[in-house]
């Protein structure tokens, strides 16, 4: 080989190494390009998260049930508190802590100290007030301070009013969802959309400012407004408190409806729990028995069997019943009445609550006809009041799986399971003429800057009776309130009550007569223009009182006399009447 | 010695003879290091750091000066005392050592004066001039052509291993062997060499990539910085951190890159600044000029190298020939281990990319070397007359 050529031959040799080369380029520009460019996105791009602020809960009039509120969590920088000794001591006195707590365990190497959580805006003021004071004091001794103390902004969700309301508003769980009420059936539109902010960061993670990268504002969570009234709300609170004390049931029920729309205006349920202390509320407690728990609801029952029977033209007011004298018997079972009757009418079987009465205007309508009505009263399905609460349709069985004695029980609230939302519902059919409102608990929508975005409009759900026979109904329990009827302890000054009492044997593994009960009183007024359907529900009171007229009504009338005072609802009586305008 | 005698040829003779091919592509290079060096240092916060492209552009003038200098001087002239210019360039190398600046971790800088000169440079091109007037000295194309220079080439490879600069240290050994090579070392000891070669590559490979031997005499950070080219997960802070923000900044440029003074690696920092404008170049051209700019870039180097080696298959005298293949093995040297560290070829070690890295000394060198290849081209036809040759 000519040694010249030899030149050529190294030709060779860099030729195998720039393949080398071109090759790894091509495989790390074109072929492994997208992964390197994530990479180097990574590297430099930072997302930050905007949290949107959640949305207040208030009631019918803007006051609020719930709010989410700025607390801070405060930090110590041991390198730039330059004079322990002394300002150790005044921070434990203003974070409120016992003397020694901090001073004990300071490390000036310690940058990032949890001194207190959840502190408010007050406290927080004054240590900055505090910790300016100090720098200013380290300035004029000749020294470059910088700040000590590191705030955090973190939002808590309060409960003004504590556990009232607490099944309706519900709370929230340690994550900020919503797990109950409210809080849960509307907490995307509570929660709002939370915005980011991409920042350009070079190597030290310092922020590239002039970078413009994506940004996405938050969107706060809207406000919801509810159809509560909070000042019926607390009588409500109030009455079930004194119920509470004086028969200690296993729970109370109760539920305020505006009859013409279907708003919930109160509902409150015993036991409950404060959502303020969220982390100690047994679960059981958090759901809104008011939707969840069905009962049997006894003799309130009896106003679906008395609109269906007038409406089907069975039977008129006045129409005779032979009650038996207090023992019928019917498909191998004798039925008992607690006082004994011999022929009533319609309106007498009503006041009095007789169950022979009921189960004979029963069995003359008929299963098929009792049930259609019973569905068309708004027993047997959900309401739809509020989502994800786990609501019940309590439980009425249809026909072809009644048993021979279905007829002469279920009309008088026996053999079915409501609750207590429905059987308000089914009372403020009559209150309301005979129509069926969906009830409602969203009045409607404010956006975070304060600007109504939206209104819900009563629903109108179905006719379930007629104008007339809602009247006739109507009057006949105006009839129970009055003297002689077994809801006098109902009644309210000034005003025509219409209500009806219940008194359930609850039954215990299929028999009844454990001494255990079911005591209600539901009713509404004025009579002849009902303002409010006031639903009260014991279950199990305890002691020697247990008819529903004597557990429920009392309570009834006292809290409806306050409602009826909060709402303004004029009384019927001509002086009161005339005294109630005067004021005006 | 008559073949050193030269015929004298007047100044306008040799401008004639100029090729100016291997001037306009250095040139080009050249130019385009500046800019690319301009967008590695101008966001630096240091005065000395954003003041490098005009630096570089003024060593770009000197050593354009330095290039017509050598390649009007007949490169006999150098040849003819390459031994002592080799020799002179060895206390340099021994003065750094004793009294050099410390520059990422390396003793390779003497500051004179204003300016810092790395000697280690200097001496590469020694060390060529040293092998072609060895190769003109002996007849002999076995043994004693080849121990000398073996010899030789140890004592430079030995001191800059001191510094400790691995990556300059490592041009002597395929330099050396390109000098036997095309100066006519008898085949059987060519073989002999490349088979010595493949072995080192075999035991690094496998020896240290995968058994985890030392290679004697390698500083612990060295040692450390082969093994995460292995395995870059081994440190991804330290050692691995250049070498995978190296490879992002380059992948993420793509085929057309992320545009001028825009690469996010570069300019935010990820790709270190004390690095990214000399022995890091290469990434901040992969990464602002996608796969075009970086192919354009090795393009530009390889036509460079394929010059010289036309000038070297021009060149009927050994010595010119040894000439021009060493200055082009030390650029290819440079060029494949530069390139190759960035990409993740081969290990990194502090080498500069020729004409686009930043650094007086070395473009310097760069330049002086292609202006003795310019000069082996431009007094070629002198040895045309001689016929035989060796």
């Amino acid at each position: 080989m000519k040694t010249r050529q030899r030149s050529l031959w190294i030709l060779v040799f860099l030729a195998f190494g720039f393949t080398i080369v071109s090759h790894r380029l091509v495989e790390l520009q074109l072929v492994e390009h997208p992964k390197y460019a994530r990479l180097a996105m990574l590297n430099h791009c930072a997302r930050i998260d905007l949290p949107a602020h959640r949305g207040m809960i208030v009631d019918v009039h803007g006051t609020p049930l719930a709010q989410s509120q700025a607390v801070y969590e405060v930090r110590l920088d041991g390198k730039n508190l330059l004079d322990p000794d002394r300002a150790l001591p005044k921070l434990e006195s203003l974070l409120g802590l016992r003397p020694g707590t901090l001073s004990g365990s300071f490390r000036p190497s310690e940058r990032y100290r949890l001194l207190a959580k959840k502190v408010g805006e007050d406290a927080v003021q004054k240590l900055s007030a505090f910790e300016q004071e100090q720098l200013r004091e380290w300035r004029t001794g000749g020294k470059t301070p910088e700040p000590f103390l590191l705030f955090r902004e973190e939002f808590i969700r309060v409960y003004p009013n504590g556990p009232e309301a607490a099944a309706v508003v519900g709370l929230l769980d340690a994550e900020g969802k919503g797990v109950a009420g409210v809080e849960r059936a509307f907490d995307r539109q509570l929660r709002g959309v939370p915005g980011e902010r991409w920042i350009e960061k070079d190597v030290l993670g310092r922020e590239i400012p002039a970078y413009r990268g994506f940004n996405a504002a938050p969107v706060d969570g809207a406000t919801v407004r509810l159809t509560l009234d909070l000042t019926i709300q607390h009588i409500l609170e109030k009455g079930l408190d004194d119920l509470d004390r004086e028969f200690r049931p296993k729970a109370i029920y109760s539920v305020v409806i505006r009859p013409s729309t279907g708003e919930i205006l109160g509902m409150a349920v015993r036991p409950t729990f404060d959502p303020n202390d969220g982390e100690h509320v047994r679960p059981e407690l958090l759901r809104n028995r008011c939707l969840t728990d069905p009962v049997e609801p006894g003799s309130i029952f009896k106003i679906v069997t008395l609109g269906a029977v007038l409406q089907e033209k069975q039977v008129s007011l006045d129409t005779p019943v032979n009650c038996e004298n207090g023992a019928f018997s019917y498909a191998g079972y004798v039925l008992h009445d607690s006082h004994p009757y011999g022929v009533l009418t319609v309106r007498e079987v009503t006041v009095k609550s007789s169950n022979i009465g009921f189960a004979k205007l029963g069995i003359g309508l008929g299963a098929a006809r009792l049930y259609r009505f019973a569905r068309a009263f708004g027993i047997g399905s959900a309401t739809g009041l509020l989502p994800w609460q786990g609501e019940s349709v309590g439980l009425l069985r249809p026909p072809w799986q009644w048993s021979k004695l279905s007829i002469s029980r279920i009309p008088m609230g026996q053999e079915v399971m409501v609750t207590p939302i429905q059987m308000t519902q089914a009372m403020a059919v009559i209150a309301n003429g005979g129509v069926l409102m969906k009830p409602m608990l969203v009045r409607g929508w404010v956006s975070p800057e304060g600007r109504s975005i939206s209104y819900v409009a009563p629903e109108q759900v179905r006719r379930v009776i007629s104008e007339k026979t809602a009247r006739w109904v109507s009057r006949a329990l105006a009839g129970v309130v009055a003297k002689g009827g077994t809801g006098t302890k109902a009644a309210v000054p000034g005003f025509t009550v219409a209500g009806k009492t219940g008194t359930a044997q609850k039954a215990v593994g299929g028999s009844y007569g454990h001494g255990r009960y079911v005591s209600s009183f539901i009713g509404y007024l004025p009579e002849e223009d009902p303002q409010f359907v006031l639903l009260v529900m014991v279950d199990e009171p305890k002691g020697a009182r247990y008819y529903g007229g004597e557990v429920a009504a009392p309570a009834f009338s006292t809290m409806a006399a306050q409602i009826a005072e909060a709402l303004g609802v004029v009384p019927r009586s001509a002086p009161a009447r005339a005294a109630h305008l005067g004021a005006l | 010695m008559t073949m050193l005698e030269q015929e004298r040829l007047s100044l306008l003779t040799k401008l004639a003879r100029f090729d100016w091919s291997l001037l306009v592509v250095a040139m080009a290079l050249s130019a385009f290091g500046i800019v690319v060096v301009y967008s590695a240092t101008y966001s630096s916060e240091s005065q000395e750091f954003r003041n490098a492209a005009f630096s570089q552009s003024v060593w770009l003038l000197t050593g354009t000066a330095i290039f017509f200098v050598l390649s009007l001087i007949d490169y006999r002239n150098w040849v003819k005392w390459g031994w002592l210019l080799f020799l002179l360039s060895l206390p340099a190398l021994l003065v750094v050592l004793l009294v050099g600046q410390t520059v990422n971790g390396a003793k390779s800088w003497l500051r004179l004066g204003p300016i810092s000169i790395e000697p280690a440079d200097l001496t590469k091109v020694g060390f060529v001039l040293f092998g072609a007037w060895w190769i003109r000295r002996t007849k002999s194309r076995g043994l004693v052509l080849a121990g000398p220079l073996v010899a030789a080439m140890a004592v430079p490879t030995l001191l800059i291993l001191k510094q400790p600069a691995l990556g300059s240290a490592g041009v002597f050994l395929p330099l050396c062997f390109a000098i036997l090579f095309v100066g006519g070392l008898k085949m059987r000891y060519v073989f002999l060499g490349v088979l010595g070669l493949l072995g080192v590559l075999v035991c690094a490979y496998w020896g240290v990539g995968k058994l985890g031997w030392d290679i004697p005499g390698l500083k612990p950070y060295q040692m450390n910085r082969i093994r995460t080219f292995f395995d870059p997960t081994l440190d991804p802070l330290g050692a691995g951190w250049t070498i995978n923000q190296s490879l992002i900044a380059i992948g993420s440029g793509g085929l057309n890159g992320k545009g001028y003074l825009k690469g996010t690696q570069n300019m935010l920092g990820f790709l270190p600044k004390n690095i990214s404008y000399t022995d890091f170049i290469f990434s901040v051209v992969g990464e602002e000029w996608g796969f075009l700019g970086g192919a354009a870039v090795i393009a530009g180097e390889c036509l460079l190298l394929l010059l010289c080696l036309r000038i070297a298959m021009a060149a009927r005298e050994p010595a010119g020939r040894v000439v021009a293949v060493g200055i082009a093995m030390i650029f290819f040297t440079h060029i494949f281990v530069n390139v190759g560290m960035t990409i993740k070829v081969v290990p990194i070690t502090g080498i500069p990319l020729p004409f686009i890295s930043y650094g007086g000394t070395f473009l310097i060198s760069c330049l002086a070397g292609l202006g003795l290849v310019e000069s082996v081209w431009i007094h070629r036809r002198a040895e045309e007359a001689e016929s035989g040759g060796v």
